[in-house]
C-alpha cells in the first residue's frame, strides 16, 4: 500500500509542478525580419528593446516578467521602474546578459548587428515591426504566441478592432475629408508622407494627408506648404518642448507671419499630438485615432479639447552634464593661461 | 589665367544679376504659379523666394570671401572659412539651442559658438603678442576635434532632436526671411574691410618676413583679417548652418581665371560664390523633396572643379 501511495503522491507533485511546463508546447515563430526562432519553454523573463514592444508586453499583463527595457520606454508608468538596457541602436549587450532574459523582443531599429550579436550569445530574439494598424495587431499576436498569452492577445486585438470600427463606421459616407499636415519639425518642415503610420491613422480618422506625394517622412519647402494650404495641422509633442512648457512647434506656426494665410492657422486648427501615442504602433493607437477623429470631424465626434501636454522638457541631468563640460573647457583655457604666466 | 582678369568682374556681375531674376521665378510651384491669385504670387515671390535668393547671395559671397582670405593668410590651399573651428563651434552652439531650448535663439547660439571657438583658437595660438599661422592652423584643428567630440556627445544624447541637428549641420535656407537677410547684410560691410587689405594680402603671400620688410604691419593685418573673416563666417553659419565647399573651392576656381592677385581674386570669388549658392539653393528648393543646400553645392561644384583642374594641368 505505502509504495503505491508514495508513487501516486510523487505523480501528483510532478503534475502540479510541471503543470505549466506540460502545457507548453515548443513554438516556432517566424518574426518580422524572416528569422525563425524556437521557444522551447514558457519565457519567465523578458527584455523589450522598443517602446512599442514594451507597451504590448505590459498590455498583455506580462509586466512582472520584464527585466529590461530601453531608455525610451516610458509607458506604462511601471516600465519606468524597470532596468534600462540602452537606447535604440545603442543597446548595452552586457546589461542584457546580466538580465539574462528567456526572450528578447527587438525592433528593426535596434540594428541588425546588435540583433545578430544577441543571437550569437544564444538568446531568443524576436524582431517585431509594428508600423501600421495591421502590423500592430500582428505584433500583439506575435508577443502573445511567444509568451503563451494568445487568448489575451486575441481579446486585446478584438477590443482594438471594435474601437477602431466604432470610429470608421461613423465616418462611412463622410465625403468631406480635411487635408491634414503632420509636422515633426519646423526648420525645415519635416512631415509624414504616404506609407507612414501617421498617414494611415489620418486616413482612418477621415482625413487626407496634405503631403501624400511625399514618400515616407520628408522635408517640404515653405513654398509648398503655402500652396498646399492644409486645413488641419498636427504637431508632435515630443522633441520641441520649450522650457516654458508650451509647445514651441505649435507656437511657431502662429508666430511665423508668412503662415498666417494658411487655413489651419487662420482657423486655429493646429493641434499637439502626444508623440509617444501617435508615433508608436502599440495598443494605444486607438486612443490616437479617437482623438484624431474628434479633431477632424467634431460634427460627428463632438468638440475636441486639448489636454495639456505631459511631455517634459529636457532633464536637468543633461544640463548639469553640459555645465560640467563647459567648466572643463574653462579650466582647460584657464590652465593654458596660468601655464603661460610661468 | 585670363589675359585681362579685370574683365571677369563685370561679366560675373551680369551673370549674378541675371541669376537673381531667373531664380526668383523658379520654384516648386513652377508654372502653376499662374493659377494662384495675385496675393499668393506676391507672397511667394517677395516673402518666400526673394529672401532665399538674397540670403544665398550674401552667404555664398561671404563664405567665398572668407575662404579666399583664409587661404591667402595661411598660404595653404586646404584652408577654408571653417578651418579654425568656426563650423564645429557654430554647430555645437546650434545643437545646444536645439536640445536645451527647443530651437529658440538658434542663430544667436550658433553665432556665439562660432565666434567663441575661433577666439579660443586665437588665444591659444597667441604668444608674446604674435600669432604664428602654423600654430593657429594646428590649434584650430585641435579645438575643432575637441568641439566635435562634444557635438557628437550631444547628438548621441539628443534622442528625438537628432534629425533637427542633422538638418542644421547640412546647411540650408529653409525658412529664411527678411530679418535673416538683414542680419546677413553685415557680410558685405565686412567684405569691404577685407577688400581694403587685399594688397597687404598679396604681399603676405610672399611670406611673412618679406611682408614685414616691405612695410606691412603683419600682426595687425593678420589680426584684422582673421577677425573680419571669422565674423563673416559666424554670421553665415548663424543664418544658414554649415554650408561646405563654397569657401574652399570657389577661390581655387577663380584663381584659375584671375591669378593670385587678391584685388581681383577677392571680388571675383565673392561674385562666383554668390552665383553658385543662388543656383544651388534654387535646385535644393525646386526638387520634389527639399534637399540641404550643402549637399547640392558639393555635388555640383566638385565635378566642375575636377574638370577645371584637369584642363589646367593639360594646357
Amino acid at each position: 500500500m505505502k509504495p503505491v501511495h508514495l508513487f501516486i503522491a510523487v505523480l501528483l507533485v510532478c503534475a502540479v509542478f510541471s503543470g505549466t511546463a506540460l502545457a507548453w508546447n515548443p513554438v516556432t515563430v517566424t518574426d518580422d525580419s524572416g528569422f525563425e526562432s524556437i521557444i522551447e519553454s514558457e519565457p519567465q523573463t523578458i527584455v523589450s528593446l522598443a517602446p512599442t514592444n514594451t507597451e504590448i508586453i505590459f498590455a498583455l499583463g506580462l509586466g512582472d516578467k520584464v527585466v529590461g527595457v530601453t531608455e525610451y520606454c516610458n509607458y506604462p508608468e511601471e516600465a519606468l521602474t524597470k532596468q534600462t538596457v540602452g537606447g535604440y541602436s545603442t543597446i548595452n549587450v552586457e546589461k542584457i546578459v546580466t538580465a539574462n532574459p528567456d526572450i528578447i523582443f527587438a525592433n528593426p531599429k535596434n540594428g541588425q548587428e546588435n540583433i545578430d550579436s544577441l543571437r550569437q550569445l544564444g538568446y531568443v530574439v524576436v524582431v517585431i515591426q509594428s508600423d501600421s494598424v495591421n502590423g500592430t495587431y500582428d505584433a500583439i499576436r506575435m508577443v502573445g504566441t511567444c509568451t503563451g498569452t494568445t487568448a489575451g492577445a486575441d481579446s486585446l486585438v478584438s477590443d482594438m478592432k471594435t474601437r477602431i470600427n466604432a470610429v470608421t463606421e461613423k465616418l462611412e459616407g463622410v465625403t468631406e475629408k480635411p487635408t491634414v499636415m503632420h509636422a515633426m519639425s519646423i526648420d525645415p518642415y519635416w512631415v509624414s508622407g504616404s506609407s507612414t503610420f501617421q498617414n494611415e491613422l489620418i486616413t482612418l480618422a477621415g482625413g487626407t494627408n496634405a503631403f501624400a506625394d511625399v514618400e515616407g517622412w520628408g522635408v517640404v519647402t515653405l513654398e509648398k506648404l503655402l500652396t498646399t494650404d492644409p486645413q488641419i495641422i498636427l504637431v508632435d509633442s515630443g522633441s520641441k518642448m520649450g522650457t516654458t512648457g508650451e509647445n514651441t512647434l505649435q507656437k511657431s506656426f502662429f508666430t511665423e507671419q508668412r503662415l498666417s494665410s494658411i487655413t489651419a492657422v487662420r482657423n486655429n486648427d493646429v493641434y499637439v499630438m502626444d508623440s509617444d501615442t501617435f508615433d508608436r504602433g502599440g495598443p494605444r493607437i486607438v486612443e490616437s485615432l479617437e482623438q484624431l477623429a474628434q479633431i477632424l470631424h467634431p460634427e460627428i465626434f463632438g468638440n475636441y479639447t486639448e489636454s495639456t501636454s505631459s511631455a517634459s522638457s529636457p532633464g536637468f541631468g543633461v544640463i548639469l552634464v553640459i555645465a560640467g563640460i563647459i567648466l572643463v573647457i574653462a579650466g582647460f583655457i584657464g590652465g593654458i593661461f596660468i601655464h603661460r604666466r610661468k | 589665367m585670363l589675359r585681362r582678369p579685370v574683365l571677369l568682374l563685370p561679366v560675373l556681375f551680369v551673370i549674378l544679376l541675371v541669376s537673381i531674376v531667373i531664380t526668383t521665378f523658379i520654384g516648386v510651384s513652377g508654372l502653376s504659379l499662374l493659377t494662384f491669385d495675385s496675393e499668393m504670387i506676391r507672397k511667394l515671390i517677395f516673402e518666400v523666394r526673394l529672401p532665399r535668393v538674397f540670403g544665398a547671395l550674401l552667404v555664398g559671397g561671404g563664405l567665398a570671401a572668407a575662404g579666399c582670405v583664409m587661404q591667402g593668410l595661411f598660404r595653404n590651399p586646404m584652408a577654408d572659412p571653417y578651418i579654425i573651428g568656426t563650423s564645429t563651434g557654430g554647430a555645437l552652439g546650434a545643437a545646444c539651442a536645439i536640445v536645451f531650448l527647443g530651437g529658440l535663439l538658434m542663430p544667436l547660439f550658433a553665432f556665439i559658438g562660432a565666434a567663441a571657438s575661433t577666439i579660443t583658437v586665437y588665444i591659444i595660438s597667441k604668444r608674446n603678442g604674435r600669432i604664428a599661422v602654423e600654430t593657429l592652423l594646428l590649434s584650430g584643428i585641435a579645438v575643432s576635434l575637441f568641439l566635435s567630440a562634444m557635438l557628437s556627445f550631444i547628438m548621441y544624447m539628443s534622442g528625438n532632436s537628432l534629425h533637427q541637428i542633422m538638418f542644421w549641420m547640412m546647411g540650408g535656407f529653409w525658412n529664411i526671411y527678411w530679418d535673416d537677410v538683414g542680419l546677413a547684410l553685415l557680410i558685405p560691410v565686412a567684405a569691404i574691410i577685407l577688400y581694403v587689405f587685399s594688397r597687404d594680402l598679396n604681399v603676405m603671400a610672399l611670406g611673412e618676413e618679406e611682408a614685414i620688410h616691405l612695410g606691412v604691419n603683419t600682426e595687425r593685418t593678420k589680426k584684422i583679417l582673421l577677425m573680419v573673416s571669422t565674423f563673416i563666417t559666424a554670421i553665415a553659419v548663424s543664418v544658414s548652418g554649415c554650408i561646405g565647399f563654397i569657401g574652399l573651392i570657389i577661390p581655387h576656381i577663380m584663381r584659375i581665371f584671375t591669378g593670385p592677385d587678391h584685388r581681383i581674386l577677392l571680388p571675383a570669388s565673392i561674385l562666383a560664390g554668390s552665383i553658385l549658392l543662388i543656383w544651388a539653393d534654387t535646385v535644393a528648393r525646386t526638387l520634389p523633396i527639399e534637399i540641404p543646400v550643402g549637399i547640392i553645392t558639393a555635388f555640383l561644384g566638385a565635378p566642375f572643379f575636377i574638370y577645371l583642374l584637369r584642363r589646367r594641368t593639360r594646357v
